[in-house]
């Protein structure tokens, strides 16, 4: 019995009706998987806006979990299915052999790297905050200067929240990104020296939280064993009390500001 | 007898929020399931829409259309642009394109703005009783960073069949497949009180204005006093209505 495929086409625009030939849905051994082209992004046409570049990375890590080669409603209009085509018999990798022989391939292409970066971790952050109400009482960039201390070269913490007794101090991370395992290092990395600078300089009245935003539990679970050493707080924000607590706690420490002051 | 659309957009002055289609050319079907067999069209100034043509959806799901968008309109709620053109067998729908769109997952979430409009759109699903909002009708706009919700095809909601709408004043809604289970449930409900007190606030004449002008529209005059005074009663019960709909779903503040 053959293995078969189905090419997957992005077009940006239904009436210009370009369209990109991206990746495959491969069946191997009666399983279906999304597999893409080496290229990535770089084949989308530099003039597309930023906008399509979002769209088109979020279409990407949405057909990772395909097992079917059909796709859901969620993917909507922009992301076209190809009739099905046979894999040749005796071909021992089908996945392999439709991104190396049908897909197109790096050395083909003349585009430039994409310029559009990918959205960060701080921006996602801002919009939860933003959508709970309190993204006015949290600050970007913690430096040591502001500790008094001079480790320059030290990086930042991403967000800060001022009390009148205490300021907090904030990392937003996303779980469901495909360069989690890096995020992970420079954000355990900041903070272990982060308590280590703090610890030093005896510094009582900062305390560090960690809120991930995103699905993947197995990353929640990572985040989770790489801080366990350490005195951060980690909220899981997909959890309501947890989420309401971290919210709550940011509104009463920057208004004990207010209070300080009254 | 199935009533016949009559009027329509070249007989009437329509209200600030519908446009005027004179004419249009058609680019191919929307490819995407639930479509209710739409199609892109490109008006003559150049601007694009999604058509729906009556004579293909019928009559009712016009009504339902054309008085949802526009209250949702006059509620500044997160809707296309909606449009008439056409006439009689020809009348058809039009809501202004949206590029670059997703449609609703909840893995998207993270990355999507405005969250409490999915609270805002219970509001008016209640008030106008469209029981099918799935991730087919719930679009994910894509911005440099993040996606904002866009709502579209209120055709099944009740409102759009008058003799149904004028007896369910207390009707609570039925939701088969509630598409913003996912969203964090007190955002739900601070959308969905913002509605409702944007609501309240709506003048009458301009709620009767909204009813009046698509039931003429579709040839549906008879029906337009006691449709209008029914979706002005509902709107008095609304947030008892809204509380129930929630509780139904287990959405808690």
């Amino acid at each position: 019995m053959t293995s078969g495929y189905h090419l997957l086409q992005f077009v940006p625009d239904p009436f210009a009706e370009t369209a990109i030939t991206f990746g495959a849905l491969v069946e191997t051994a009666g399983a279906w998987r999304f597999e893409p082209a080496g290229p990535g992004e770089r084949l989308l046409p530099p003039a597309l806006p930023a906008a399509a570049t979002t769209l088109f990375r979020s279409l990407v890590a949405e057909l990772h979990s395909l097992t079917a080669p059909r796709l859901p409603i969620s993917l909507g209009p922009h992301v076209r299915l190809k009739p099905r085509l046979d894999v040749p018999s005796g071909v021992d990798d089908p996945a392999r052999w439709v991104v190396s022989h049908v897909l197109p391939v790096a050395d083909v292409l003349v585009r430039s790297e994409r310029r559009h970066q990918r959205t960060r971790r701080s921006t996602l952050g801002k919009l939860f905050l933003r959508q709970h109400q309190v993204a006015k009482y949290v600050h970007a960039y913690f430096k040591p200067e502001m500790l008094g201390a001079r480790a320059h070269s030290m990086k930042p913490i991403s967000q800060y929240v001022v009390g009148g007794h205490e300021t907090m101090l904030l990392e937003p991370v996303y779980l469901d990104t495909d360069h989690f395992e890096q995020e992970l290092q420079e954000v355990t990395g900041t903070l272990f020296a982060w308590e280590s600078l703090t610890r030093r300089r005896k510094q009582q009245n900062l305390s560090f939280s960690v809120y991930a935003l995103g699905s993947s539990r197995n990353n929640l679970q990572f985040l989770s064993e790489s801080l366990s050493e350490s005195g951060v707080t980690i909220v899981d924000t997909s959890m309501q009390a947890e989420r309401q607590r971290f919210v709550a706690s940011i509104r009463t420490i920057a208004e004990s500001t207010d209070a300080l002051h009254s | 007898m199935a009533r016949r659309p009559k009027g329509g957009g070249d007989e009437l002055a329509l209200r600030e929020h519908l446009h005027r289609l004179a004419s249009w050319q058609e680019h191919g079907d929307v490819k995407v399931e639930h479509n209710n067999e739409a199609k892109y069209v490109v008006a003559d100034d150049g601007s694009k829409w999604v058509m729906k043509k009556v004579s293909i959806t019928g009559p009712n799901q016009f009504l339902a259309e054309a008085i949802s968008y526009q209250l949702a309109h006059l509620l500044g709620l997160s809707v296309p642009t909606g449009g008439v053109g056409g006439s009689g067998e020809g009348l058809a729908w039009f809501s202004s394109l949206q590029p670059t769109v997703a449609h609703y997952s909840p893995a998207r979430l993270p990355m999507t703005s405005q969250q409490a409009d999915f609270g805002r759109i219970v509001a008016l699903d209640v008030w106008v009783i469209n029981e099918d909002r799935h991730a087919g009708n719930v679009l994910l706009v894509s911005g440099d960073t993040s996606f904002t919700p866009c709502f579209i095809d209120f055709g099944s909601a009740m409102v759009g069949h008058p003799a149904d709408y004028v007896k369910r004043i207390n009707y609570v809604p039925r939701e088969a497949e509630f598409v913003a289970r996912t969203v964090a449930p007190e955002l739900l409900w601070r959308g969905a009180q913002e509605a409702a007190d944007a609501i309240d606030r709506l003048h009458e004449d301009d709620v009767r204005g909204v009813v009046v002008e698509a039931c003429a529209l579709v040839g549906f005059e008879t029906d337009a006093a006691p449709l209008s005074e029914a979706v002005l009663a509902r709107r008095v019960v609304l947030r008892e209505l809204i509380r129930a709909f929630f509780a139904r779903l287990g959405v808690t503040p």
